[in-house]
């Protein structure tokens, strides 16, 4: 934390001063899949609404709703965030934007700072954000998505691919991403640094246990699946990413198990979920 | 014998067309600039590294007849993690949805046969939270794992007979506590259509194990494959093919070149390897011809083959105070150039720069030339541009 503060300083002491009345909001934006109420299906309302009360003027909270089924430099994916962000920022006149990520929502939010170019309102959203807290982002992707990808590749004589997976998930294979990390994206190892602070919350095990209660929130079921698929990850992993993923790009925010309460380990399950004081750690830092 | 020319000509005019003439996904003709300061003591750079993967993977289509007979795995260590996915197929251009895995199978070891979903197997059976939490990746496969008590070695994975003969299904091998890998290695991740693709493959780990046989090949987009011829060396195995290809590239796809590999461990049995490589296979559509900087900006010759959405990104360097270079600001410009030989002027914030802490003489380091229209990464260029 002390490292986070300091290069805070720094960046602000570097970037132009800072108004005197900036307006502070928080975006929340979802990881993979298409999503028209993630207040409600992605995130649920308490986790939101305990991170809302973190803002001084409660009303500058947007719930991003986009199509994180796609490329993440798609219309449907960057470009529906980048709408929805920039119509946030300049509606709301936030000028000290705090971004939230879950999963592949980072990589989309990544998308934006690396390529400030690509698009006229990219400049305004990267100027306005102060930070993006990133929560078990597939920064490197997942073998999970290697091993569901492999052969699923065919003969096109028909017009159209034969494989059923989409492409947020072909994406997400690690051969793919480090091609992007190289190629397109900031702020992994060797690449230039990103433009804001990328903080990572890093989940680090999946705990499921009939007779603990920790290990129902989020859902048992839900926890166990994600228990299982720690099969064809690391030793640490939240049961659909490994550790190094989650933090290949930007900077290390925290490990769950140094702040969650009773150090739990939060699974990729459970990071999207109002689950041993994450929200209140997300609205602390507000 | 004209007649013949001519339509070969056609026909390659035809293929060299359909590889170029690729959709451009950003057409925007909007002139941008943006600049950011870096982490000045973090290592950064803008080039292609290439890549290494080591595979302790390997993968098969296989037929519902050869399944109702038995697929053989080989599997060199205990604990492997064994996925098994029904795939679609096409039959006069209408989608055939297969979804299923057969019911009732088995795996054998040669002494013991248990069905996969036995729950000292069946990982998927144990909880419906796969199918809920990821749809995408779990609707239709069925994950099992070879339990400890069943060993390592030659395994049989059958149907009870009730799999559709020409049904088809990808089974899907993470060997992972095996020391045996194959290593494949790329000086690049991203090849010309006029240049060359190079690798090289080699068995890694137990030092008793060797490549007894090894196949390339190159899949596109659109799903062609492509064979890729290579050379065995001693005890390894080299790629320098010439590409040419007919497949048109589609914006930010990426092409997959899969090696294919049969190694013996040191019992002498056969384990496959497959390494899967990401690569970006491009049009040089345009190139920097020269290079050019005054104390404010960076000025790039290009010569433009192709009208596109071109963008430029360089990495300044400034002096610390005891006369080190680091990096400390990336800056980028984008704008539509048509054909012909064009200028790129990547304005440098001297005002950012001075305000940095950093000292010049600034220097530009890398530049990063890209196709941002057909998102390709046409050039990395390393050198020292002084900015005064």
């Amino acid at each position: 934390m002390k490292t986070r503060a300091f290069t805070l300083i720094v960046m602000l002491l570097l970037s132009a001063p800072l108004p005197a009345m900036a307006a502070t909001g928080v975006a929340l934006v979802h990881g993979t899949g298409q999503q028209s109420n993630a207040y409600n299906d992605y995130w649920t309302s308490e986790m939101v609404e305990s991170i809302r009360q973190g803002l001084p003027a409660s009303s500058n909270l947007l719930v991003v709703n986009c199509n994180f089924e796609k490329y993440m430099w798609d219309d449907a994916a960057a470009g529906c965030l980048a709408t929805q962000l920039y119509n946030f920022v300049t509606s709301m006149n936030i000028d000290d934007l705090v971004v939230i990520t879950h999963s592949n929502g980072g990589n989309v939010m990544r998308w934006i700072l690396s390529n400030p170019t690509w698009d006229n309102r990219y400049p305004t959203i990267i100027d306005s954000t102060r930070w993006v807290n990133v929560v078990a982002a597939s920064s490197a992707g997942t073998p999970l998505a290697d091993a569901v990808m492999a052969g699923n590749v065919f003969e096109a004589s028909v017009g159209w691919l034969l494989g059923y997976q989409n492409d947020a998930v072909r994406m997400q294979q690690t051969s793919w991403m480090t091609y992007y990390n190289d190629n397109w994206l900031l702020g992994t190892s060797g690449r230039p640094s990103l433009p804001v602070g990328f903080w990572n919350i890093v989940g680090t095990d999946v705990e499921t246990a009939v007779w603990d209660s920790d290990s129902y929130c989020g859902g048992y079921a839900e926890n166990l699946g994600l228990e299982i698929t720690q099969e064809w990850l690391d030793g640490c992993s939240d049961g659909f990413l490994n550790c190094s993923s989650q933090n290949a790009a930007g900077s290390l925010w925290f490990y769950d198990h140094n702040r969650t309460n009773g150090s739990e380990p939060l699974s990729h399950n459970q990071s999207r979920r109002k689950c041993f004081n994450l929200d209140v750690i997300l609205r602390n830092d507000i | 014998m004209k007649s013949i020319i001519l339509k070969f000509l056609l026909v390659l005019c035809a293929l060299t067309n359909s590889a170029l003439a690729q959709e451009i996904l950003n057409k925007s003709r909007e002139q941008m600039y943006f600049s950011q300061y870096v982490a000045p003591d973090a290592d950064q750079h803008l080039k292609d590294t290439g890549s290494n993967e080591q595979s302790r993977v390997f993968f098969r289509k296989v037929s519902g007849a050869e399944l109702n007979r038995g697929a053989e795995l080989v599997i060199d260590a205990e604990k492997a993690v064994i996925q098994i996915s029904p795939l679609d197929r096409s039959e006069n251009g209408r989608r055939l949805v297969n979804a299923e895995i057969p019911r009732g199978m088995t795996l054998s070891n040669g002494i013991e046969r248990r069905r996969v979903d036995d729950d000292s197997i069946a990982l998927h059976r144990k909880s419906q939270g796969l199918r809920e939490n990821f749809p995408d990746l779990y609707g239709r496969a069925h994950v099992m794992r070879v339990p400890e008590n069943m060993g390592r070695g030659k395994f049989t994975l059958q149907a009870s007979g009730n799999a559709k003969a020409d049904a088809e299904y990808i089974v899907y091998v993470l060997d992972k506590h095996s020391d045996i890998a194959l290593e494949v290695q790329t000086p690049a991740r991203r090849f010309a259509r006029s240049g060359n693709l190079v690798l090289d493959a080699r068995p890694r780990g137990n030092a008793a194990v060797s490549l007894e046989s090894v196949s390339t090949t190159l899949i596109a987009p659109d799903g062609k494959r492509y064979a890729v011829a290579g050379q065995m060396t001693t005890n390894g195995y080299r790629v320098n093919w010439p590409i040419k290809v007919a497949s048109p590239s589609v914006p930010g796809e990426l092409w997959r070149v899969e090696v294919r590999s049969t190694l013996r461990n040191a019992r002498k049995e056969p384990i496959e390897r497959v390494a899967v490589i990401a690569a970006d296979i491009f049009a040089k559509t345009a190139q920097v011809s020269q290079i050019g900087s005054s104390a404010q900006d960076l000025k790039l010759s290009v010569d433009v083959q192709q009208a596109g959405r071109y963008e430029a990104r360089v990495l300044v360097f400034g002096r610390d105070t005891a006369g080190a270079y680091k990096p400390v600001l990336l800056a980028y410009q984008a704008d539509w150039l048509d054909a012909g030989l064009r200028e790129m002027q990547i304005p440098i914030d001297q005002a950012r720069l001075a305000a940095s802490g950093l000292r010049g003489p600034y220097q530009v380091r890398n530049i990063q030339f890209l196709d941002q229209g057909r998102m390709s990464v046409l050039e990395y260029l390393d050198g020292s541009w002084i900015l005064q």
